[in-house]
């Protein structure tokens, strides 16, 4: 069973809201952030608008599951929100993220999630000009509720996480 | 007599090397680095009784490619980004992605053990902790904090690695540049590895903010990022 700790934000222009705190939450655990308004990936469509380097059909849930995975090219990066929580204090980090690897999970040509392989990209430096790329991070975006909007955003991925199924596309059977 | 092997894996794209940005009348160039002289430093190598083997990039290697080369090479060096998150203010790898698994340190309660994780179809198996060679050196981002629990370090032997200073990152370009450093103060050393940790850091210092009274010499990416030798 996946262990899992809930943050619900809501995100406007200028202000960040955690409305629950992580508790107890370790380092690697999956980190569960909810977004009324829905995280943005910008590019996503152009991103898969392209031809697929793989594609494959997941039984997941009894759900017949179509998994295309893509390599964009110059995808650019975006900024990505990451919390953690060490020593009773919450931490807010925003990363640049460039993708890698994006793998969309779809049903019945509905989109129901996204995976998402990047790597921090930094910005080149305005004194030196230097920029360039470092550690590498999984995200998964979930369409919580059929509207769209990706409200779910998954981070912390352990190597055995698996793509979950929102209940609203198990309603389409 | 046999030469003495060095493996060198270079796990990240190309396009993911330092960049450098420079506007000029208006107009914007941005030029990816091509990575130190890996060729030549091979050819030096021989000369001197090391056969070094070069992969990449980008190479990410299979498990049974980076267990052969712990057992049967006298260092091992594997470069690239290492797979993590951020905890507080600081970046942690806690996995190296292998072609068909990944070497894992867990770092919560109920994590799984640590050590080497195959993928097979569906299932991941569990294999032991793998063991480091003379030389296990893991230039990536922070592998300094989690990943020396992912390897069994026998006595005798050591693991290099970065802590990526105070944020935890350091650039692949200036971790490709580390490596190469390395490899070279090792193979013209005969082997002394402190020594080529120190020629090691003095690359990776390249740039970067002084540690000792704060002052930015060059890029402050990479500022203050160490080289530690774990037992």
């Amino acid at each position: 069973m996946t262990r899992a700790i809930d943050f619900i934000l809501s995100i406007s222009a200028a202000a960040l809201l955690v409305a629950a705190s992580c508790g107890e939450c370790a380092a690697q655990e999956n980190l569960r952030l909810y977004a009324e308004e829905g995280w943005q990936i910008p590019g996503l469509a152009r991103m898969l608008g392209g031809r697929p380097e793989k594609e494959e059909t997941l039984d997941t849930a009894g759900l017949k599951i179509t998994a295309r995975t893509y390599r964009p090219r110059a995808a650019r990066a975006y900024k990505v929100l990451f919390l953690s929580h060490k020593d009773d204090t919450d931490y807010v980090h925003w990363l640049s993220i460039a993708p890698r690897v994006v793998t969309a999970y779809s049903y019945k040509d509905r989109l129901l999630s996204v995976l998402m392989d990047g790597v921090v990209e930094f910005a080149a430096d305005p004194r030196t000009g230097a920029g360039g790329t470092s550690g590498e991070v999984r995200l998964f975006y979930e369409d919580d509720d059929g509207s769209g909007k990706f409200q779910l955003m998954v981070q912390n991925l352990r190597f055995d996480f698996q793509p979950s199924i929102p209940s609203w596309a198990k309603k389409l059977q | 007599m046999a030469n003495r092997i060095i493996d060198v894996f270079l796990a990240f794209q190309k396009s993911d090397r330092n960049t450098v940005t420079i506007k000029s009348g208006g107009k914007t160039t941005t030029t990816i680095g091509t990575g130190p002289e890996w060729h030549w430093l091979r050819n030096k190598a021989l000369k001197q009784g090391f056969q070094l083997n070069v992969n990449g990039p980008p190479y990410t290697p299979s498990a049974a490619t980076f267990t052969d080369s712990l057992k049967n090479s006298e260092a091992t060096i594997l470069i690239g980004h290492g797979a993590g998150t951020v905890v507080a203010k600081k970046w942690i790898s806690s996995q190296l992605d292998l072609s068909d698994g990944r070497v894992f340190a867990p770092s919560a309660d109920g994590d799984p053990a640590a050590g080497l994780y195959l993928t097979q179809g569906d299932k991941t198996v569990n294999q032991s902790r793998p063991k480091t060679n003379r030389v296990t050196a893991v230039f990536t981002c922070n592998s300094h904090d989690l990943l020396p629990k992912a390897f069994e370090i026998p006595e005798g032997d050591v693991m290099i690695t970065n802590d990526g200073g105070d944020d935890g990152l350091t650039r692949v370009g200036t971790l490709e540049n580390t490596g190469f450093a390395f490899v070279e103060a090792y193979i013209d050393s005969n082997g002394k590895i402190q020594e080529s940790v120190n020629m090691a850091q003095r690359e990776m210092n390249q740039g970067s903010r002084d540690k000792d009274n704060g002052r930015i010499k060059g890029d402050p990416h990479d500022a203050g990022d160490r080289l530690h030798i774990e037992h």
